[in-house]
């Protein structure tokens, strides 16, 4: 079963109080499926982070896999060791 | 007309005389306002080719169409003069409520030219001016300056624009400041300092008439409903100081004078760690329902008391930057710089070079002898009061800080002459503008878009980040969509700078900051407000518009293709560790990217606007004067 860790960044650490989270996954599990965990984990990320539909991320709220590339599907899925992190679209300042 | 009075106040320091111009109202659907506005005054207005610090050299300020309106966040002025940075726009924004009180006494504009003998200021109550004696102002700090104006005319509705000791003392990233907001980066507090102009001050009693209120208050309801819910939670509780650890992460975030894109004390200057000990409140520019602006103190230490509001890129360029990872120091130094009326981003990449160069073995700790330390000082990478103590050399011209005071293109250049040394191989600022903070080497769009920019190295004015950190495109690498983007993504910022509207509300209209977004809501709110028939396209041509007249401004003053460059650090010096080291913007990259950029824009392959295209805009006379 694929193991990844879920770092969260800005609103998602302020709501959770976590810096990050392991995740153990069952075979065949998308990026979708890891919003429905962290959205039955973390009720607090529903609203602003995570729509209430519970399975789609809040705009500006993305997925970035190993700080390499953005998830664009969320229907693929994540490698084994991925390190995927909660995070929003950069801007201003 | 709706939405503005028709009306240009000008005002000549050196006769001290005014003058009224009416517009007519094809330029206003032209220029709009803001920083459009703005830099068409100064086109109008200005001795070609001067030295920006001298009389020539106009101030011009310019309402959005939306001030003193209902619109959220439209409480926003654009000011352009000739930056004595880059010799090219200076195009600022500001928000607040001197624009309310500039627009309620009756002006669309404002435009100041020549000199003062002797240090004044402007009193604009309604439409009489007043020049009124301001040398007991010299040397105040910016925010003593507004409330020293509003008990000497005794009415606390005055609001003023002014500048600090930085500006009198010509430092050239002197802010413009008002409601202790500022308007920063390309030097204005030094122009208005060459002016001998402390300040501009304004009680307006009159209304603003829009052409439906009833559909701009349900647009303006509906637009404020939204600004409270998740499009905007970002800003609201962390603000963009929650910058700091994404950036890190992506390798992103500049360290000691970027060098790298990683920080090891990330953490201790994060918005998150600034939130939980040294948050004091939040709170809005006037007319904002987001309210993004994190007002911080320290709280203990050499530095307790200081307190000032908290944003990104003020405090990238002061912590990280400088290696220091201690927020009390950089509240601390970014309180210095507002106070003192000058921009905290070239302020701060001005000292990392100095603390590179001092770590390189060019400068000596005899350099750095100052009041404070009569002996001088070893400014190291994370030596906190270093960087405390240079930021009021530079807003003070005391010792080293005389050179620091000129930005960094010039400091390097000067400290090259004289030692036959390539400082200026990290002197990090592309046309004389200090660097944002985000690092290009690992995202080459927006390498293209800082490249080119008008006023130099602006985040801005290019959201050319954008594709790459969203992964529309691989930010690593560039590809021919690179030209298309850039261009996209400045037009698509032009827009709210002209209008201006606050970027921070670009979710909010449909929960979609694209253009099929938001340019149909706005323009049903130009619409309301002015009564005109704005569509998708007539807003989308705002940006076209106004990015044009800022090119043509630079055309005008001498630009070439050559000085659309960026640091020699980010295109020969990989970075070591993070998630995008190893990256440069290489030569070829470049040219290959402002080839396919200028072909975007339809200009020549020197850059140079074909006329017939300036034609098409409404900008005849200015195809005259630099249509190719």
């Amino acid at each position: 079963m694929p193991k990844v860790v879920v770092e969260f960044y800005g609103t998602a650490r302020h709501v959770t109080g976590q810096k990050e989270v392991p995740l153990e996954l069952k075979e065949g599990s998308t990026f979708r499926d890891v919003v429905k965990t962290l959205a039955a984990r973390y009720p607090a990320l529903i609203g602003d982070v995570i729509k209430p539909s519970g399975d789609e991320l809040q705009m500006p709220n993305m997925f970035n896999v190993n700080a390499r590339r953005v998830v664009q599907d969320l229907d693929t899925q994540p490698e084994d060791g991925d390190r995927i992190l909660l995070m929003f679209v950069t801007a201003g300042g | 007309m709706y939405g503005y009075s028709g009306k240009v106040l000008h005002v000549d320091l050196t006769n001290r005389k005014v003058r009224v111009e009416r517009k007519p109202e094809e330029w206003y659907r032209i220029y709009i306002g803001g920083v459009a506005m703005a830099t068409r005054l100064c086109w109008e207005n200005i001795e070609v080719g001067c030295d920006p610090l001298s009389p020539g050299n106009p101030i011009c300020i310019a309402n959005g169409v939306f001030a003193g309106t209902p619109v959220p966040v439209g409480g926003k002025y654009g000011i352009a003069s000739k930056s004595p940075l880059t010799g090219f726009i200076g195009d600022s924004l500001s928000g607040s409520w001197f624009t309310i009180a500039l627009k309620r006494a009756g002006w669309d504009a404002l435009v100041i030219h020549g000199a003062s003998d002797d240090w004044v200021y402007l009193f604009i109550d309604d439409d009489r001016v007043e020049f009124r004696d301001a040398s007991h102002l010299v040397g105040l700090g910016a925010y003593q300056t507004e409330e020293a104006i509003r008990e000497e005319l005794n009415d606390d509705q005055v609001r003023s624009a002014v500048i600090g000791p930085a500006g009198e003392k010509l430092v050239r990233m002197a802010s413009v400041t008002n409601d202790s907001r500022q308007a920063g980066r390309t030097g204005h507090g030094a122009v208005w300092g060459s002016k001998k102009l402390k300040a501009v001050s304004v009680r307006g009693t009159q209304g603003v008439r829009v052409a439906d209120p009833q559909e701009l208050l349900q647009l303006c309801y509906d637009i404020t409903q939204a600004a409270q819910g998740p499009h905007t939670q970002k800003y609201r509780i962390l603000g963009t100081p929650a910058n700091v650890l994404n950036l890190n992460r992506l390798g992103l975030l500049p360290t000691r004078n970027y060098q790298e894109g990683v920080f090891e004390k990330a953490e201790l200057i994060s918005g998150e760690y600034l939130h939980e000990h040294y948050h004091v409140k939040t709170i809005a520019c006037a007319q904002c329902p987001i309210a993004c602006e994190q007002m911080s103190r320290a709280k203990d230490g050499p530095y307790a008391g200081a307190m000032t509001g908290i944003d990104y890129e003020p405090l990238y360029a002061v912590s990280s930057n400088c290696g220091v990872g201690d927020l009390q120091a950089a509240i601390k130094t970014i309180d210095i710089c507002d106070r003192g009326g000058m921009d905290a981003m070239s302020t701060g990449v001005t000292i990392s070079w100095a603390m590179e160069t001092f770590e390189r073995g060019i400068f000596t700790k005899e350099d750095f002898k100052c009041s404070k330390y009569p002996d001088g000082f070893e400014p190291y990478f994370g030596n906190a009061d270093a960087v405390v103590t240079l930021a009021e050399m530079i807003r003070d011209r005391e010792g080293i800080g005389d050179l620091l005071a000129e930005g960094v293109k010039r400091a390097s250049a000067q400290v090259d002459a004289e030692k036959g040394t390539e400082t200026w191989k990290w002197a990090m600022h592309i046309k004389g503008l200090e660097c944002p903070g985000y690092d290009a080497r690992g995202l080459k769009t927006f390498a293209l878009g800082l490249a080119v920019g008008t006023r130099g190295a602006c985040h801005n004015r290019s959201a050319a980040y954008d594709p790459d950190i969203k992964g529309e495109v691989d930010r690593f690498s560039v590809d021919e969509t690179r030209g298309e983007l850039a261009k996209s993504t400045e037009e698509y910022a032009a827009v709210y700078d002209t209008l201006p509207l606050c970027k921070f509300i670009r979710r909010c209209f449909t929960g979609k900051a694209d253009r099929a977004g938001a340019w149909p809501a706005i323009a049903k709110l130009i619409n309301a407000t002015t009564g005109w028939d704005f569509d998708y396209d007539a807003v989308d041509l705002i940006g076209v518009r106004a990015h044009a007249i800022k090119k043509a401004f630079n055309i005008r003053e001498g630009w070439t293709r050559a000085d659309d460059h960026l640091p020699w650090r980010w295109m020969h010096e990989p970075m070591t560790e993070g998630a995008s080291a190893g990256h440069v913007v290489t030569e070829e990259e470049l040219e290959y990217m402002k080839d396919l950029y200028y072909k975007a824009k339809g200009w020549t392959k020197e850059g140079l606007i074909p006329k017939e295209q300036l034609i098409e805009l409404g900008m005849e006379d200015v195809a005259e004067e630099i249509g190719v």
